[in-house]
């Protein structure tokens, strides 16, 4: 039991980081249908960039706001010169999942081309080590995960109180009606790239203070998880993710608690698997908060 | 923008794509100069089949870091032949599904190939069929134990298997008087293949293995597989895993348990790649304190041979991206002899063809009456141009192959300094080691 409640704690902090990167992947995926598999390889940028401000001296948890930043400014930038030009030009889903595709190679490639194919690791204080019900937590992790929980809860203010909020449901609703109602859809769609991109830069960082150490493909492995959780909860479904990231973090961690933690990852993919085969389009699919609910709203 | 506007930002970013992921000189990571980056028709080629990206993505500058210096003494000493010499490189990714259609585009379009260093053990069941295929002598580094009787004429290694490393790690372990072992090894076959020689020469030896993990790499977090461990109440920790994930597994361990646990590492865990973040991670102080690792023993580094090799590599800063800090590794001394084997049997046999010098690569490092010992490259050339017999000791020599093409090593046991230099305590004999074999 012990050992159950403490794979517990350990899921519940996989899945808070989890989540940040989850809920900017699906809100890419929501509002401008893209699939994109550059965000992985935009995560291990965004952690390179807080890395750097914390080799200059910069304290590790102000690297969150640089590694948001810089995750904020990249996405808007891709998106922008790259991924815009090549969807107003016709490419379809799966080109441009193979545009997003080579975007990561490109990135991860660079990396290793200006930094070469060595480990970069914070420098990050170990933090002292609390014990409650079974489960053992360290204070960073404690705080990353209550960063996480604070930032789940103001982008659901935002989603839902705010006009911004509800620009970016109708655009993701549908972009066109959207335009003619008078909405700015291309600055709504910088807002997602950049609010997303923010999400993918924080997920980034934080999943670096919590695994200390990461290199150029780090982000690209860590993907699969985090598109795992994403369809899981629902593509697009920012709720969805939450709940997609708490399954998939939990129930990896567990099980590395009850048979061998070869099969952790496996463990999450075959739960993925069930779950579609019975909700093919993911547990949240009819709270639709980002499509269907924008359309209720504006409505 | 229109799409004229489109197309003229596109082509160049669609371009620097192409470059950026498929320049072999950039895609390794690897800044090398114009002599050694292309070779021309006339130059011949060594090539390092390794991984440059994904997981193992530091094998490849470690391997290749061998073959600059060799490269460099071999064309300051007139070449073999009157050809120069180039070292070129191969990323595999450390995945056979990306390594066999590199192997065959490499082994189709390089002018002059003549010896191949590699694979690693990522690769190598699925890539060297084709370098058989080829007729390519090809140095590995792979481990995999199915290879201590590969009966490919091309195929030589003188890194010891993992299964030997296995068997080293568990009697140096007994030695130290522990008896509860926990394994932490990742799940690749570079690391797996340690595995099974461990658990079974630490069970012989009268030890139990209480916990036997086999870890997905480069995860988030491994508290939960810790926490199992723990609860076994391990005495030492065996293992190998990446740098990645071992910085985060022991700084990990190091919160839950209020500190570490002794650990016996294999040679991975003695590279400057593993020291610098896993040090980072946990403080030099405990990894000095509680890390040791097997490495095949290497000579002291002193004497002509190392010297020689130590200034070639020290002058290749061009090619190599910090040179000194490969000057005492094991690795790269291993791979510069690779290659001087190679353009050595070349000499002999006076004929760069890879099928004809193939059959002199035995007689140019066996002992045998009258030979000379030689210990550079230039002195081999010399003695060679005197119609001698030479045996090659080199750096990590002597070369005793085996029917199978095999050398075997005995092991030292190794920590690390405050500056990430190797300080050997102890060692392992052959001898022990095939003890507990029989």
């Amino acid at each position: 039991m012990d050992l159950f409640m403490a794979g517990l704690g350990f899921g519940l902090i996989a899945a808070s980081i989890m989540a940040l990167a989850a809920v900017g992947f699906t809100l890419q995926l929501g509002v401008a249908d893209i699939f994109n598999f550059s965000f992985g390889a935009v995560m291990t940028a965004s952690a390179l960039a807080g890395y750097e401000a914390n080799a200059a001296g910069l304290n590790v948890w102000l690297c969150l706001p640089v590694g948001a930043a810089f995750g904020a400014a990249l996405s808007v930038c891709l998106n922008r010169a790259i991924l815009t030009p090549f969807m107003h030009r016709g490419a379809g889903l799966f080109g441009m999942v193979i545009v997003t595709l080579g975007l990561a190679i490109v990135i991860q490639n660079l990396i290793l081309a200006i930094w070469g194919p060595v480990y970069f690791t914070y420098q990050v204080d170990n933090s002292s080590t609390v014990r409650w019900a079974g489960m053992i937590l360290t204070t960073s992790q404690i705080a990353l995960a209550a960063c996480s929980a604070a930032i789940m809860v103001v982008l659901h203010l935002l989603l839902t109180k705010t006009k911004l909020g509800k620009a970016m449901r109708a655009t993701a609703a549908n972009a066109d009606l959207a335009r003619t109602s008078g909405i700015r859809t291309s600055r709504v769609n910088d807002t997602v790239w950049a609010l997303s991109g923010a999400l993918c830069g924080l997920g980034g960082v934080a999943f670096v203070i919590n695994t200390v150490s990461f290199q150029a493909a780090t982000g690209t492995d860590y993907l699969i998880l985090v598109v795992a959780a994403a369809v899981l909860g629902g593509a697009g479904q920012p709720y969805g993710a939450m709940i997609g990231a708490l399954i998939v973090g939990v129930a990896s961690e567990v099980s590395a608690t009850v048979i061998s933690p070869d099969y952790k990852d496996v463990v999450a993919l075959v739960i993925l698997i069930g779950v579609l085969l019975v909700r093919p389009r993911g547990l949240m699919a009819s709270v639709d908060l980002v499509q269907a609910g924008g359309e209720e709203t504006i409505a | 923008m229109n799409a004229t506007h489109h197309m003229r930002f596109l082509v160049p970013v669609v371009s620097l794509a192409i470059l950026v992921t498929t320049g072999p000189g950039l895609s390794s990571g690897y800044a090398r100069s114009p002599s050694s980056r292309v070779a021309s028709s006339s130059r011949l080629v060594f090539e390092t089949f390794e991984p440059y990206s994904g997981p193992d993505a530091a094998f490849g500058p470690l391997i290749q870091a061998g073959c600059f210096p060799a490269a460099r003494l071999m064309n300051q000493a007139g070449g073999i032949g009157g050809h120069q010499v180039a070292c070129n490189s191969t990323d595999t990714k450390g995945d056979p599904a990306d390594a066999v259609p590199a192997a065959r585009r490499m082994i189709a379009t390089t002018s002059n190939l003549v010896g191949i260093i590699g694979p690693s053990s990522d690769e190598s069941t699925a890539t060297i069929p084709v370098f058989q295929q080829a007729h390519v002598p090809f140095f590995t580094n792979a481990g995999q134990a199915i290879f201590r009787q590969d009966s490919s004429p091309y195929f030589y290694r003188i890194y010891p298997p993992d299964d030997s490393a296995g068997y080293a790690m568990a009697v140096w372990g007994h030695q130290k008087g522990y008896k509860r072992a926990a394994a932490v090894f990742g799940n690749d076959p570079s690391e797996q293949g340690t595995v099974p020689t461990f658990l079974k020469a630490f069970t012989k030896l009268g030890g139990k293995i209480v916990s036997n993990q086999s870890v997905a790499l480069d995860h988030p977090s491994y508290r939960s597989e810790i926490e199992r461990m723990l609860q076994a109440k391990p005495q030492v920790i065996f293992t190998e895993i990446d740098p990645q994930t071992a910085a985060t597994f022991f700084s990990e361990l190091q919160q839950l348990n209020g500190s570490l646990l002794p650990i016996i590492g294999a040679d991975p865990t003695l590279l400057p790649t593993w020291f610098g973040p896993v040090a980072k991670a946990i403080g030099t102080s405990n990894l000095i304190k509680y890390h040791t690792a097997e490495q095949p023993a290497t000579p002291a580094s002193t004497g002509v041979a190392w010297h020689t090799y130590n200034g070639a590599l020290r002058a290749s800063s061009a090619d190599i991206r910090n040179p000194a800090q490969y000057s005492s590794n094991y690795t790269p001394e291993v791979e510069y002899d690779s290659v001087n084997i190679m353009g050595l049997a070349m000499l002999a046999a006076k004929s760069t063809k890879p099928s004809v010098y193939n059959a002199y690569i035995t007689r140019v490092t066996a002992p045998s009456r009258g030979a000379v010992v030689v210990r550079t490259f230039k002195a081999g050339k010399a003695a060679l141009a005197h119609h001698k017999r030479i045996q090659y000791l080199g750096v990590t020599g002597p070369f005793l192959f085996n029917r199978y093409h095999n050398a075997p090593v005995r092991f030292e046991i190794d920590h690390f300094d405050k500056k990430g230099n190797l300080v050997t305590i102890g060692h392992v004999t052959a001898a022990e080691i095939a003890a507990i074999i029989k």
